[in-house]
């Protein structure tokens, strides 16, 4: 009877949540609208953890919380290679081999689950609450004072000003490294009251560190980007691989904004070494008609152009900024290269800057491709990535967190979520040494 | 009567049943202080979220006497306007416009909104 029961909810798709470590932002992606996979927002709904790159000591503990979070049957997989055991001790004995694409294994390790070959996985915490409250206090409750120390291991939430002269709960989170939608390493500092943002308090990169791992670790995109600061790479290639990482980016955010569909197509554009230019121009009517591009993002999350130009890329180009290492080389230049600039850049501006560029890319791509077979790249120190320009001598950090908290300050948290979507935040890149031995 | 008792009765033998047939179909265990956490994606909140959220009974009073002056008035209208005709539905679709007018007011002023 249960061997019957497990076969058949085994033919249900897996749910999957996305643990995304450093060399793992693009994972969760790739996975939106695969056959077989649910990529789900919560641990909760999940029943395998996948762990997509490296971890590094600052993500071990909060990975640790989320898996405990997971529901039993559970169980993790290393989609890069199982940690340094310094890290991980409870590692399984036997870690699955590291395939390209974990989809098979996800559900074959799904299936196993259920029809327990495999055990659950145990906590790795302790199982006692934060802190000791049982009995403690006059009535057993939690300690003593107004709020009655602290009932079922927490304390009660301080008040802080509301709207109409009330002084209402304030909740003081750090919202962690692994939520859908946030880049890698980010945690956020913030002071909620109900769904609104009060404030952003701070925003940290917990992705600092070399990540420490066995197998490899960076997505095949970025590679492009990174072989084009020290070699000439065929412009049609590095194009197309612009184009795969904004329609990447995208199928993320339209997931995030509960458009499945759509974010199944962007997916799967984004899959493909060569996507049409006609799918990705009926792609961008549709997601305008979602209201994207238009009255759904506009007038949010607005970064003003004197600090868009810091940031560079897209979103300093949304702004009116013509700043594109494209547009100072000779080979782009004859290929009918214009930078494409807007007039503001807040979430549907951004957006549809990114959404035009991905179809420049795959022009400038075509005709690269008939011109002269293969034009190359000059490899002239600076390359146009995707978040921006990356050059040798000196990678600045990131300006962008020290924007976050004045940018998501008194925003609903569905607001904060999709500008970050709509920001490429890609941290763990950026922070990197450029001696990276694990690329 | 009896007929009745008897659809009662099965109701609730089919409600339990279920219920109860229902719990030897799942592998529930006992959740763990450690997976009681609430989900942030990685730490723990200091404090409860027990909040308590600002009822905002002035707007809740404006929209409640709207809908239910409406109400107050379709009830004896709902009665009558079969027999008093085309006259009587057109009066009353002034009556909502007004009020309709009402809503669209206090809905571009966020009474609305949750927060």
């Amino acid at each position: 009877m249960s061997q019957w029961r497990a076969a058949l909810a085994a033919r249900a798709p897996v749910p999957v949540f996305v643990a995304a470590c450093v060399g793992g932002g693009e994972t969760a992606r790739q996975l939106i609208g695969r056959d077989g996979i649910e990529v789900v927002a919560s641990p909760r709904h999940a029943s395998l953890l996948l762990v997509a790159g490296g971890i590094t000591p600052a993500l071990t503990d909060p990975l640790t919380q989320v898996h405990d979070q997971l529901p039993h049957p559970r169980a993790t997989i290393w989609s890069s290679g199982a940690p340094d055991e310094a890290l991980w001790p409870t590692l399984p004995s036997t870690v699955p081999a590291i395939a390209a694409d974990p989809v098979p294994l996800l559900v074959e390790r799904y299936a196993a689950l259920l029809r327990g070959d495999i055990a659950s996985e145990p906590d790795l915490l302790p199982d006692r609450p934060a802190n000791a409250w049982d009995g403690v206090g006059p009535f057993g409750q939690g300690g003593e004072g107004m709020m009655g120390g602290t009932p079922y291991g927490r304390p009660m939430a301080m008040t802080g000003a509301d709207r109409d002269g009330l002084a209402l709960d304030q909740l003081h989170l750090t919202v962690g490294p692994f939520l859908p939608g946030l880049p890698v390493g980010l945690a956020l500092d913030v002071v909620l009251q109900g769904e609104l943002v009060q404030e952003v308090s701070s925003a940290s990169n917990l992705a600092t560190a070399a990540p420490s791992m066995r197998g490899a670790g960076v997505d095949a995109d970025d590679a492009v980007f990174r072989r084009a600061m020290n070699e000439p790479v065929p412009i049609a290639e590095l194009e197309r691989a612009r184009a795969r990482h904004h329609l990447g980016a995208l199928a993320g955010a339209l997931h995030l904004s509960g458009l499945p569909a759509l974010a199944t197509v962007a997916a799967r554009l984004a899959a493909m070494p060569r996507p049409p230019a006609r799918q990705v121009d009926r792609l961008a009517r549709h997601v305008a008609r979602s209201g994207l591009t238009s009255w759904a993002g506009s007038g949010l999350g607005v970064i003003a152009a004197d600090e868009a130009v810091t940031i560079g890329g897209p979103t300093a180009r949304s702004a009116g900024l013509p700043n594109d290492v494209r547009g100072e080389d000779n080979v782009y230049l004859r290929l009918g290269f214009e930078p494409i600039t807007g007039h503001m850049s807040d979430v549907a501006g951004r957006w549809r800057q990114r959404l035009a560029e991905v179809a420049q890319s795959l022009t400038l791509a075509e005709r690269a491709e008939q011109r002269g077979a293969n034009a190359a790249v000059g490899a002239v120190g600076a390359v146009e990535a995707p978040e921006g320009t990356r050059s040798h001598d000196g990678d600045p950090p990131t300006p962008i967190l020290e924007l976050l908290p004045e940018l998501l300050s008194g925003r609903d948290w569905d607001e904060l979520v999709a500008t970050i979507a709509s920001l490429d935040l890609r941290l763990a890149v950026a922070e990197l040494p450029k001696a990276t031995a694990w690329t | 009567m009896p007929s009745a008792l008897l659809a009662a009765a099965l109701v609730v033998a089919v409600v339990t049943t279920v219920t109860l047939g229902a719990q030897l179909l799942t592998d529930r265990r006992p959740t763990s202080w450690s997976a009681a956490v609430p989900v942030l994606g990685g730490f723990t909140p200091p404090t409860h979220a027990w909040s308590r959220f600002h009822a905002r009974w002035y707007p809740m009073a404006l929209v409640f006497i709207a809908f239910e002056m409406e109400m107050m008035f379709m009830y004896p209208w709902a009665v009558v306007f079969v027999r008093e005709g085309a006259t009587a539905v057109i009066e009353m679709g002034v009556f909502l416009g007004i009020l309709a007018c009402g809503l669209l007011y206090g809905w571009r002023e966020g009474v609305f909104r949750w927060q």
